[in-house]
């Protein structure tokens, strides 16, 4: 209202003139007041209470103005002479006890005394009176883009130095935060990105700046200022209208070679969508695999092995809480359901201090906040599962919500089949996301995570598998000042599988296991200076196992009950990170974090005979602890250091040095993860597995960061990692700790990534050479295999290469080009057989002496977008893939069975021709 | 045991999604690093019995030929309290002990000493006695169309727990054709004529045995009993079930340690490899060399009772199999673009009309083709 008034009372000013303003005498109310950076509508509003003084004002050109005043008793002239003198606005008040306030020119309040009188003709030339430039000017002020926002209290001279912008990057279109966005000036070349909540802050020369906003999948922006002193200003931005809405940001143009993080990937929801996938759907862990230093044993396997590191290692968190099982179906399908995911990040070098509990790498997936402007849903059909996702507000701007479901309906895949034991058989999975994010104020965020994935088969119609992954998480984001910021979590994840098996009446059983996490922490983040963060935190994770229970199934069944005891235990976890630019060469960043792990009662352990191994027949008693009891204690500080030098203007060289601590583990002696698998915490035999990692790395950036090339070699060291004694059963065994042997790895390598996120051409290729070598502990120990030497893990590949190229034609039509190409992985072959009982057997070499062919495959796929109408019912795209174009039959293992007394070799390819997909996207 | 499992449920997940995994033929590495280690096959069989072992080397795993075996060697069965049963060699590197009375509540080892004399000793073993057989069951699965074995056994003191079986199954069967008449004599010497058959190739009995390790645990049931246990499997297809099929089954008791070791020994070599399979291991056994605990020598040397039961069935299940039969002049031969039946490889059925014989491959006539013998064995009662 007030804006469009005044421009109607410059109309009126400078075309009618006004002469004095001396006249005008005002009220003597005093007014007192205290603030502290408020607006400057906290200033009108508190003025205009305490006095019947009414103010005039053009409350955008105050937006960016954050004001301390401290007055007692002070006239309300005199209290606007003290907020801008020395300032470029100008104040008048008419005998009405109206305030006005401009830029530049004050406005008179009385008439130009020439106007009626020519005699005082001359007192006119104290004022000049001029028309608008051109209207047309006028009108392109009102756009953000054009106008000058000056920022600070304006002063006629311009101090020397720097002063700080702060402010939020918003979406225009629903008002969600834009994270990641690059915030910067080109001369000299500054920059910063926003945090989680969108909030970015700047440090520039004062003056006049260009500031550009840029962020992935939204239109570039840009805003003139004028910097005067610390201040405010809110940045909105559109996105292209070409990206659907999940698009998103990716970090900082030069974070790469700016940041002091290595080993670090980001990568958005658009990113992974160009990555063509066996069955047509976005996943995410198989376009992490992609990235260098991540790999899998196989093809049908989501087990991400990460520098070396057991699938175990990996701390795999959505909205930070722990995922157990990451997969759908044994692992074809990852359990993340692509709609509702914003981007993923994970760390494998640098792993910053806040995360901990996990040896080789942190992945963080993030969900995606609600449409807070209008509903939503977007979905896809492919040729197995269909998706569906519901988002808006729930409160306009503040509040809103996003639901992702994802199912498949291949069930009557299997009915139609004619075979009547696939007629019996069932395969059913799907994933439920929620989230709900609340802005109950600038400072204050709440986000509440719902998510559960559930899987369940049957086969020939007697046993029934099923596992399920659940999550709550409940995420509060306050900022106390601009320099201090935190986030508190609670989260709870449950994992649990079941095996049904009825084959059998007699033996029939129900076996299950579950793991529960409940996990409270709390993390800050203070801005000592621009250069200097300081981040702290602590949290605390309370463990309930239910290692295994063995049940009866039916009337029949003569199944003893069998039930392992309940593990509980507490980890607990303080942390100090700072980071520090020493000078715009270096830059520093310094972590400890000091972890603690209380295996706790009630729980019977069992006692061996001292001296002798730890094997079931040496087992000499058992050791009752009361409830509560503290069992063991294992805990220790882990050291989380990086520095960054600048060698040249965009080539540095990054230094790393990591250590961690584990205290659960998998317990898995198959080749691949299977969901039958089992958790186990570390108890007074089991160790914690203890791991440190030494980077180095050369970051460049060409053609104005267009192009990141970077290079970084590893050492790795792992201790007591848990590997198992040949054939000893993991299943319902309670003696567990004398079925494994503690091993210790080593792993070392060569990561090299060339990434074009932007352009029409646009993907990355990778190169990675590295080792991971295995040995037992005790090494004379009779269960060590290879003799107690180095042996290489079952996911030693030392040459990987792949590209990942996505070329668009058009807006609307896209082609995506993979390939893949890695050493082959090792196996143990049979060296010699023998006749026993009748049958030849084969006996094993050395473990993994042997490797299987080398793996290379070719995936295409093409996206055509609908038509870009932007207002239109749905938009929608297609995809289309052939994964594994060449139809190579990659072997995924070999083995060697004795079948008819004869040993045969053979080798098993999952996806041994072109695979050809279609997928139906759509969004309204 | 558990996941074994997983195989057809791989297999079914890939056909599920429209896929069909391939499976190729592989072939290991020359890996030529074999020294020939000692094999110790066989158990001191506590039921009154003859107890045989057999020594024999390993192989490379391209091998052709038959094992070298250990001849020469002196085997001997110890008890804890120094009683010893010497073994005699049947030659083939066979040793055999003569039926004694061997007491369940002692502890036995097995000691050679081989002819380059190298000493080996397996560890003392607990001696197992094995409950009877109950019954063996037979049932068709219409599901998977094959004929389901199963064993039934029981033990009222709970002490076996661990078992392991082996069969032997045998089965009579048909040639497609009968063939009544043969020639016989030479053709040059002008003496070939068509007779009567002379001996019966129609009827055959054909034996094997079994080929996988099949074991057992009551373990972790309430009661020491095994119920409806499938053993064997034999597809309908397979023309098994034609006529007669007998099925011997041998039951032995095992002690935890020997449980354990062919439960490994069936893990490696059984169901290695697959996607969800524990890896292979080393699987050895119970007997060391005495002098150099590091030399591979493979075989468990276990003491325990075997006990045996058979079961005859005639499902008639199946169809049998068809030939065709080609017609060709019995004694006009010479003609180049007619064989006759004194010049066919062929064997004859039976005269077609005066001058003409009906004849067929050796494969349709002659039972003896597929495998079996037309001996009857010696339990078969028909």
């Amino acid at each position: 209202m007030i804006s469009k008034i005044l421009p109607l009372f410059l109309f009126i000013i400078l075309f009618c003139g006004v002469v004095s303003v001396q006249a005008q005498q005002a009220s003597e109310a005093s007014i007192s007041m205290k603030l502290d950076s408020a607006k400057f509508s906290e200033f009108v509003k508190q003025v205009e209470a305490q006095s019947n003084y009414y103010f005039y004002y053009n409350p955008e050109r105050f937006e960016n103005l954050a004001l301390d005043l401290n007055v007692q008793n002070k006239t309300v002239k005199e209290v606007l002479e003290q907020i801008f003198k020395g300032s470029d606005f100008a104040y008048s008040i008419d005998d009405q006890k109206r305030i006005y306030i401009t830029e530049g020119n004050r406005i008179l309040t009385t008439l130009q005394p020439s106007l009626f009188d020519p005699v005082r003709a001359a007192d006119n030339a104290d004022y000049s009176y001029t028309n608008p430039e051109n209207e047309a000017k006028e009108k392109l002020l009102s756009s953000a883009e054009s106008k000058v926002h000056e920022i600070g209290i304006r002063k006629y001279k311009i101090a020397p130095g720097n002063a700080t912008i702060t402010g939020y990057v918003r979406d225009a279109n629903n008002g969600e935060p834009v994270i990641g966005a690059a915030v910067f000036i080109e001369k000299p070349s500054i920059g910063a990105s926003t945090d989680a909540l969108g909030f970015y802050s700047l440090t520039i020369p004062r003056g006049k700046q260009i500031l550009k906003i840029k962020s992935f999948g939204m239109r570039e922006t840009q805003r003139q200022v004028i910097l005067y002193s610390n201040g405010k200003l809110d940045i909105e931005m559109r996105e292209s209208v070409i990206a659907l809405k999940e698009v998103k940001v990716k970090a900082g143009v030069d974070k790469n070679v700016v940041g002091t993080q290595m080993g670090q990937v980001k990568l958005t929801i658009k990113d992974l969508k160009q990555v063509p996938t066996v069955f047509g759907e976005t996943d995410l862990l198989r376009t992490i695999m992609t990235m260098p230093g991540v790999k899998s044993v196989g093809e049908n396997s989501t087990g991400l092995n990460v520098r070396g590191g057991s699938t175990d290692q990996n701390l795999i968190q959505f909205n930070e809480a722990v995922i157990y099982n990451p997969s759908h179906l044994f692992g074809f399908f990852s359990a993340f359901n692509p709609d509702v995911v914003r981007d993923i990040e994970l760390y494998k070098s640098t792993i910053p201090s806040k995360y901990g509990g996990r040896l080789s790498s942190v992945l963080d997936i993030n969900g995606r906040d609600g449409n807070k402007k209008k509903f939503v849903a977007s979905g896809g059909i492919g040729l197995l599962t269909g998706r569906l996702t519901v988002e808006g507000p729930i409160v306009k701007d503040k509040t809103s919500f996003i639901l992702g479901g994802r199912s498949t309906y291949s069930n009557w895949v299997f009915r139609a089949l004619d075979n009547p034991a696939y007629n019996k058989s069932s395969a059913n999975f799907y994933d439920l996301n929620l989230q709900v994010t609340h802005e109950i104020n600038e400072k204050n965020t709440l986000i509440l995570t719902g998510y559960r994935s559930s899987d369940r088969f049957k086969l020939y119609g007697d046993t029934t598998y099923s596992y399920n992954n659940q999550l709550a998480a409940l995420k509060w984001k306050h900022t106390f000042n601009p320099k201090l910021y935190s986030e508190i979590t609670a989260t709870h994840s449950k994992y649990n599988y079941q095996m049904a098996a009825a084959g059998l009446p007699l033996n029939s059983f129900d076996l299950k296991f579950d793991i529960n996490q409940s996990n409270f922490k709390a993390d800050f983040s203070y801005l000592i200076t621009p250069r200097h963060t300081i981040e702290f935190g602590l949290s605390s994770i309370y463990y309930k196992l239910h290692p295994g229970s063995f049940q009866k199934r039916g009337e029949q069944s003569l199944i003893v009950p069998d039930e392992l005891e309940p593990e509980q235990a507490l980890e607990s976890a303080l942390y100090i990170e700072d980071k520090f630019e020493v000078s715009p060469k270096l830059s520093l960043s310094l972590g400890l974090r000091f972890s603690m792990f209380n295996y706790l009662g009630p729980k019977t352990i069992n006692s061996y005979v001292p001296g002798l191994p730890i094997d079931y027949i040496y087992q000499n008693g058992v050791e009752n602890y009361a409830q509560r009891k503290n069992i063991k204690t294992y805990g220790g500080p882990e050291i989380r250091a990086s520095a960054r030098y600048n060698l040249l203007d965009n080539l540095s060289l990054k230094v790393s040095y990591n250590t961690l601590r584990q205290y659960i583990h998998l317990l898995s002696n198959t080749m691949t993860v299977s969901p039958t698998d089992i958790w186990k915490l570390s108890d007074p035999f089991i160790k914690p597995q203890l791991g440190d990692q030494i980077s180095v790395g050369l970051y460049r950036n060409l053609r104005g960061n267009k192009i990141e090339v970077s290079l970084e070699g590893y050492y790795k060291n792992i201790n007591n990692f848990l590997d198992y004694k040949g054939g000893d059963s993991l299943f319902m065994n309670h003696n567990i700790e004398a079925a494994v042997i503690n091993t210790k790895a080593k792993a070392y390598g060569v990561e090299l990534l060339v990434k074009k996120l932007t352009g029409k051409f646009n993907g990355w290729v990778s190169y990675t050479y590295s080792r991971t070598m295995l040995r037992a502990i005790d090494r004379e120990s009779p269960d060590a295999p290879n003799g107690g030497d180095f042996y290489p893990s079952n996911y030693d590949k030392p040459h990987d290469f792949t590209a990942i190229t996505n070329y668009r034609f058009s807006h609307r039509f896209s082609l995506s080009l993979n390939f893949t190409y890695s050493t082959g992985r090792p196996y143990t072959p049979p060296v010699g057989k023998y006749i026993m009982d009748g049958s030849q057997r084969v006996y094993y070499a050395y473990r993994n002496q042997y490797r299987i062919p080398d793996y290379y495959r070719a995936d295409v796929s093409l996206n055509v977008e609908g038509n870009h109408k932007i207002k239109k019912l749905a938009h929608s795209s297609w995809s289309f893939s052939v994964y594994n174009l060449l139809g190579r039959r990659n072997p995924t293992s070999v083995y060697f069975q004795t079948i008819q007394g004869r040993v045969n070799g053979y080798q098993l390819s999952i996806f041994g021709q072109p695979i050809p997909t279609l997928t139906y996207n759509f969004r309204f | 045991m558990k996941n074994r499992k997983y195989i057809p449920l791989l297999v079914l997940l890939l056909a599920m999604l429209g896929i069909q995994a391939c499976i190729d033929t592989f072939s290991p590495p020359e890996v030529n690093s074999d020294e020939g280690f000692l094999v110790v096959d066989g158990f001191l069989n506590l039921s009154a019995d003859t107890s045989m072992i057999a020594l024999r080397h390993s192989q490379n795993i391209n091998a052709e030929v038959n094992p070298s075996v250990e001849s020469g060697a002196r085997l001997k069965v110890e008890t804890e309290q120094g009683e010893s049963y010497a073994f005699s060699e049947i030659g083939g590197g066979k040793y055999i002990l003569p039926p004694v009375v061997f007491s369940t509540a002692q502890k036995y080892r097995l000691d050679i000493v081989t002819r380059d004399g190298r000493h080996y000793q397996s560890e003392f073993v607990t001696a197992v006695s094995t409950p009877e057989i109950d019954s063996i069951g037979a049932k068709v699965d219409e599901n998977r169309n094959a004929m389901v074995f199963s064993v039934n056994t029981h033990d009222n003191t709970g002490k076996t727990r661990f078992y392991r079986w082996t069969f032997e199954e045998t089965y009579e069967y048909n040639a497609p054709l009968y063939s009544a008449i043969e020639a016989v004599g030479d053709l040059e010497q002008g003496t070939r004529e068509i007779i009567d058959r002379q001996e019966n190739i129609y009827t055959c009995w054909r034996s094997g045995k079994s080929t996988n390790i099949m074991l057992g645990s009551t373990i972790k049931l309430s009661k020491d009993e095994i119920k409806d246990l499938p053993i064997n499997i034999v597809e309908i297809g397979t023309r098994k079930l034609l006529i007669r099929y007998s099925l011997l089954v041998k039951q032995f008791g095992l002690t935890r340690e020997e449980f354990e070791y062919w439960t490994d020994l069936s893990k490696t070599t059984q169901s290695t490899g697959s996607l969800f399979d524990p890896l292979p291991s080393q699987v050895t056994g119970n007997i060391r060399n005495v002098d150099d605990n590091k030399e591979l020598v493979f075989g468990y040397f276990g003491a325990a009772k075997a006990v045996s039961k058979r079961i005859f069935i005639s499902p008639r299940l199946g169809r049998p199999e068809v030939c065709l039969m080609d017609t060709m002049p019995a004694t006009v031969c010479g003609n180049p673009m007619q064989e006759c039946a004194l010049e066919t490889s062929k064997l004859l059925v039976n005269y077609l009309d005066e001058v003409s014989v009906l004849a067929a491959s050796p494969y349709c006539l002659d039972c003896r083709v597929q495998g079996g013998t037309t001996v009857k064995p010696s339990f078969w009662k028909f």
